[in-house]
């Protein structure tokens, strides 16, 4: 069933709380999936998701959507930046305490291992780059969706995934002569 | 199998990443919980009276700031007038002299 989430927000905007849930039905399955493939582990993309809830209701609630983009690129946006703020609190603090993820009952074997490895591949990513990578190559959105989600140019998106690309041929490379060693 | 080919692979295998239905339960729990603690309290009484005696208490700090300054110029410009009169006086005496 198709819903107008610019309606529902409004709804929101005006006190009603529990419209918000119908936000959370409609968007929970590609930003739960957008959390894990950016984050690489389960547990983190779950308290960013979250988090990344919680700051969006806040906004509606206090009127601060000003519906200039959709409700989804809105909470892309928001998703995204939380993801990188994961990111950043884990390099600071790199053994941190791991917990274990609550919300991952549907998660099947196959799709950890990928996010696992996805997470080994991407981890020499600064956040902000990685975010990008994952965007453009992995959730397959063009450039201008992903310079609207990140909220900079289409220029700075290319530099960073430009920048990416580099660290990540590099490793290629090393792994390559490695493995004829 | 080339690396830009696992980097698909690995898209296609988290493909159908979901969060359980319970997910979006605890999260509205947490927001509703947050929502009743915002709201403001509907009950009149004491928490009511203190909010308008701040809300009234502000607005006359406002209204006596603005009623300083106005009096302040005031006093200023009757100051001026009066200095200009006595030097007006003191010329005429100085001029009848």
């Amino acid at each position: 069933m198709s819903v107008d989430l610019k309606l529902v927000a409004a709804q929101v905007a005006k006190g009603d709380a529990a419209a918000f849930r119908s936000i959370v039905e409609h968007t929970k399955g590609p930003l739960y999936r957008l959390a894990t493939r950016i984050v690489g582990d389960l547990a983190e993309a779950e308290d960013a998701l979250q988090d990344g809830y919680l700051k969006a209701f806040r906004a509606l609630s206090a009127g601060k959507y000003d519906g200039r983009s959709s409700v989804r690129t809105w909470l892309y946006r928001i998703v995204s930046n939380a993801c990188i703020d994961a990111l950043r609190k884990r390099r600071e603090l790199p053994t941190g305490d791991k917990r274990e993820p609550r919300f991952d009952g549907a998660v099947s074997a196959e799709a950890r291992l990928a996010l696992r490895q996805l997470d080994t591949w991407l981890q020499e990513l600064p956040p902000q780059q990685r975010a990008a990578f994952v965007l453009r190559k992995i959730e397959g959105k063009t450039a201008k969706e992903v310079a609207a989600i990140l909220d900079c140019s289409q220029g700075a998106v290319e530099q960073r995934l430009g920048r990416a690309r580099a660290t990540l041929q590099k490793r290629y490379r090393e792994e390559d002569a490695n493995d004829e060693a | 199998m080339t690396k830009p080919d696992q980097l698909e692979a690995l898209a296609r295998a988290t493909e159908t990443v979901q969060p359980s239905d319970d997910f979006a339960d605890a999260l509205m729990d947490q927001i509703m919980s947050e929502s009743v603690a915002a709201a403001p309290s509907s009950q009149p009484g004491a928490a009511a009276w203190r909010n308008e005696m701040v809300r009234t208490g502000r607005f006359a700090v406002a209204v006596a700031a603005v009623a300083a300054a106005a009096c302040l110029t005031l006093s200023m410009f009757a100051q001026s007038e009066y200095d200009q009169e006595v030097m007006a006086t003191i010329d005429v005496l100085e001029v009848s002299d």
